[in-house]
């Protein structure tokens, strides 16, 4: 009786999570893709070469970044994926997600500061929640984009980047 | 080289599958295998159980005898006990292989429930006996309790625990463990209680014929799944079968019942028990819990 319960409150929880997450996934790729649409031409540049680059005015540091974390369904998805190995399909989406929207943030914080683009772009990826003790872990990522803004004196140059 | 702004597209990093698919691979695949490898433990349980010799089971039944040893015994108890035994003495007479003697005791208890423990042990709670009505029903009980005996159930249900801790303990499973070791958790407990259900059906089986054989009325036997069903709360027979270490009383029932009507016993008259004999066997004892 007991394994019952526990069996049906499991279900019940696999059946929101899947629910919550696939609503919330779909809607973050919409926002994602709008966005990315929006600033396409703001340049990104993973070379640091701009010892030829004439006009700039400014460099600064811009960096965006995100945390985000798995529904229920996916955390027990790559749970069973744990036991037999394998593509943990289910987690790649979530950095998928991640990545594009710390690029996003990145891009967005530098516009707001006065940047025309970024040079020298990385990413970087923690996993937050403590391993060890496995006890209420939290499954989720930090991805940071980060990069070398570069303001220019005429804009007009920038079409003009070697 | 110039800057080209292009569209940017969703790229290789997502794997197309449908989440749902994977999880039906991954459930189906996991749980199937841990069937196959808890049938063929099991059936090697089974197999190694019956090898047990009949002393070792009479030394695991100390272990768990020591729980129902009650230390006060009445006039009225060891009357009550007396009167059980030549019930199971006569049940047990005719069977063709008896490792060793069937011993009942009464243990007394507000629950209504009986036992079988290794080494011929039979316990009875007390609250049980205030419930039988007829000597036929109080048979079936032990009847039933003999039947898991004969099928040496307890050990069959221990080496199968056993098996399952293995199969749990090579997964990693524990208190704390992750969500798939739960899945593995469930499936081992279901099986389980298919096997303890099948059990229970075959222990009913034996306990019917035993009752059949020395009862000429043996229709009183099934009036014990119409106590149970008394016994159990309305909302528990709502659960299904497949959740429970028992089968429906309801089901018992029907199943039993099916075999009467084919040995053409009509009669319904109820052999009554021993006048008084269960009414105050566990009265010093509640006087003294009291105390």
């Amino acid at each position: 009786m007991d394994a019952l319960i526990n069996l049906g409150i499991f279900v019940a929880l696999l059946c929101v999570g899947y629910l919550a997450g696939t609503l919330a996934e779909r809607n973050h790729y919409r926002r994602i893709r709008r966005r990315e649409r929006a600033s396409r031409n703001f340049p990104v540049f993973t070379d640091n070469d701009t010892k030829n680059l004439s006009g700039m005015q400014e460099a600064f540091l811009a960096s965006g970044s995100i945390v985000v974390s798995v529904d229920y369904f996916k955390r027990f998805l790559a749970n069973l994926r744990n036991l037999v190995g394998g593509r943990l399909s289910s987690y790649e989406s979530l950095l998928d997600r991640g990545r594009r929207e710390a690029m996003l943030r990145m891009k967005e914080d530098a516009r707001r500061r006065g940047g025309h683009f970024i040079v020298n772009a990385r990413l970087e990826t923690s996993a937050i929640g403590n391993m060890q003790n496995n006890k209420n872990k939290v499954t989720c990522v930090e991805v940071l984009a980060y990069g070398t803004a570069i303001r220019l004196t005429n804009p007009e140059l920038l079409a003009g980047k070697s | 080289m110039k800057f080209k702004s292009r569209e940017i597209t969703d790229g290789v990093n997502v794997t197309p599958t449908h989440p749902l698919k994977e999880l039906c691979i991954l459930v189906g695949g996991i749980v199937g295998t841990l069937v196959a490898i808890f049938f063929v433990l099991g059936w090697i349980a089974g197999w190694l159980v019956a090898k047990i010799p009949a002393k070792y089971e009479e030394k695991l039944g100390r272990l768990y005898a020591y729980a129902f040893a009650d230390s006060t015994h009445s006039k009225e108890l060891d009357a009550a006990e007396a009167y059980l035994q030549d019930i199971v003495d006569r049940l047990a007479a005719d069977l063709p292989e008896k490792r060793f003697p069937y011993r009942v005791s009464i243990h007394c208890s507000q629950q209504a429930n009986a036992f079988a423990i290794p080494g011929g042990q039979i316990v009875i709670l007390s609250e049980l006996l205030k419930q039988v009505q007829s000597e036929q029903e109080l048979a079936m009980v032990l009847g039933h309790e003999i039947g898991h005996h004969v099928n040496r159930d307890h050990l069959r249900g221990l080496g199968r625990s056993l098996a399952i801790m293995t199969v749990m303990m090579a997964i990693g499973v524990s208190e704390q463990s992750g969500m798939a070791q739960k899945v593995a958790n469930y499936t081992g407990n279901l099986l389980l209680l298919r096997y303890s259900r099948s059990a229970e059906m075959a222990a009913d089986n034996v306990g019917f014929q035993l009752v059949q054989y020395h009862y000429a009325k043996p229709h009183g036997a099934l009036d014990l799944f119409k106590t149970f069903e008394k016994l159990v709360p309305k909302s528990a027979t709502k659960f299904p079968a497949w959740g429970l270490t028992h089968p429906h009383p309801q089901a018992r029932f029907q199943r039993l019942r099916e075999r009467l009507t084919k040995s053409s016993a009509s009669q319904h008259e109820r052999k009554p028990l021993a006048a008084g004999i269960f009414a105050n066997i566990c009265e010093s004892k509640a006087d003294s819990d009291n105390k």
